[in-house]
């Protein structure tokens, strides 16, 4: 408790205070001490937090997982990286994974001078499959496709062309689906070779 | 130095065969030696057994090239081919280009070839297949890709670009010191060539 807290006033000190609690006289040393406890409890909290992350304990006690990992980096700080270490009673003879401790793996290739005849017999392989010509030809069958288009475009229109003769001149005019694309083709043709005046 | 993997053998050998498509069989079952791929630095060296055997030898850091370079692995992992290899394509080239004497000079310092330069061309080249340019004389010049079908070829003005440089023989090649016959010693660097 510090200096600045003022006692509590008893009430017939204080008339204006009348029909208020006499705890809350005192509103500057509420606040103080409010605050105080405020930070003690978040400082708790903190150091609380702080130990479940680290898994540290104040007291010394570790988990199972956390004392084998810390007995295999002991084990592996020696001199000769824990090769020649003498093993603990209980312990596996075996030695532990090398993935363990670390994330990685070493990426291994295949030997330089392996087995030639092997190697070669699988390139071989490969030169066959790229090879080969690609299954669907992107042209023939985007050019068969558009041809299949026109002549059912030309067969709907030689039957409705009968109906259409009988409407007047404006069907006329317009002509056949198959005109009037091969007119915008000629419009959209560049004008290559020969020179536009400008 | 090591072999190369799947995944790299699979890249490089699709940029081959680009230009001489099933003929690469040729190159990887060869009938008057066992020649393999092995990469070294992000380059890939086509080289027969017993140079590679001899090259074991060589510290790595201390190699320079062994073999011939065909190429090498960018740091995306794409193959870029390197003039180099030029003699193992030409012999097996599928698609062949060749252009007029006026233009092997302009081709040689790494334009593309013209419609205008062009002399012949072999037919069905498909649009963007690999190519190796020759002179009139057949001379192999390089290498390039089509920028246009052998029937668009035709049909297109005389200043459109027809093929795409990619690699001639004006490249500039990186000098090698060969061990001379002094020995070892004061030699920075080895190199085994053919």
């Amino acid at each position: 408790m510090d200096q600045r807290d003022k006692p509590e006033l008893s009430q017939p000190q204080q008339p204006h205070l009348l029909g208020k609690q006499p705890e809350e006289s005192d509103q500057l040393g509420r606040q103080r001490r409010e605050k105080r406890e405020r930070v003690a409890r978040n400082e708790f909290s903190r150091l609380r937090n702080l130990a479940r992350a680290s898994s540290f304990h104040p007291t010394g006690h570790q988990g199972r997982q956390e004392l084998g990992r810390a007995a295999c980096l002991a084990r592996a700080s020696t001199a000769s990286l824990g090769r020649f270490q003498p093993r603990l009673p209980r312990e596996s003879p075996l030695p532990l994974p090398r993935s363990a401790g670390s994330g990685k793996k070493k990426r291994r290739f295949a030997p330089l001078l392996g087995d030639l005849a092997a190697e070669r017999g699988r390139q071989l392989e490969l030169v066959r499959t790229l090879a080969k010509p690609p299954p669907l030809d992107v042209a023939r069958a985007t050019n068969k496709q558009l041809r299949q288009e026109d002549a059912e475009v030309a067969s709907t229109s030689r039957a409705k062309g009968r109906k259409r003769s009988e409407r007047g001149k404006r069907a006329r005019g317009r002509g056949t689906p198959q005109q009037r694309r091969r007119g915008q083709q000629k419009q959209q043709r560049p004008a290559g070779g020969k020179r536009r005046k400008r | 130095m090591r072999p190369l993997t799947e995944e790299e053998t699979r890249v490089m050998f699709e940029k081959l065969a680009r230009y001489i498509g099933e003929n690469m069989q040729l190159l990887v079952d060869r009938p008057d030696g066992s020649y393999c791929f092995r990469l070294h630095k992000d380059r890939v060296y086509y080289v027969s057994e017993r140079l590679l055997k001899l090259a074991t030898s060589v510290p790595g850091d201390r190699l320079v090239s062994l073999g011939t370079c065909f190429g090498k692995f960018t740091k995306t992992g794409k193959f870029r081919l390197h003039v180099t290899a030029l003699d193992y394509l030409a012999p097996y080239a599928k698609y062949k280009v060749w252009v007029k004497p006026g233009t092997e000079q302009s081709f040689l310092y790494g334009n593309h070839v013209l419609k205008s330069g062009l002399g012949r061309i072999t037919e069905n080249t498909a649009q963007y297949q690999g190519v190796v340019v020759y002179s009139m004389a057949d001379v192999p010049l390089g290498f390039g890709v089509a920028a246009k079908s052998t029937q668009d070829c035709r049909k297109v003005d005389p200043m459109a670009i027809v093929v795409f440089h990619q690699a001639d023989v004006g490249d500039r090649v990186p000098v090698v010191v060969t061990a001379g016959p002094q020995g070892g010693e004061g030699q920075k660097a080895a190199s085994l060539e053919r």
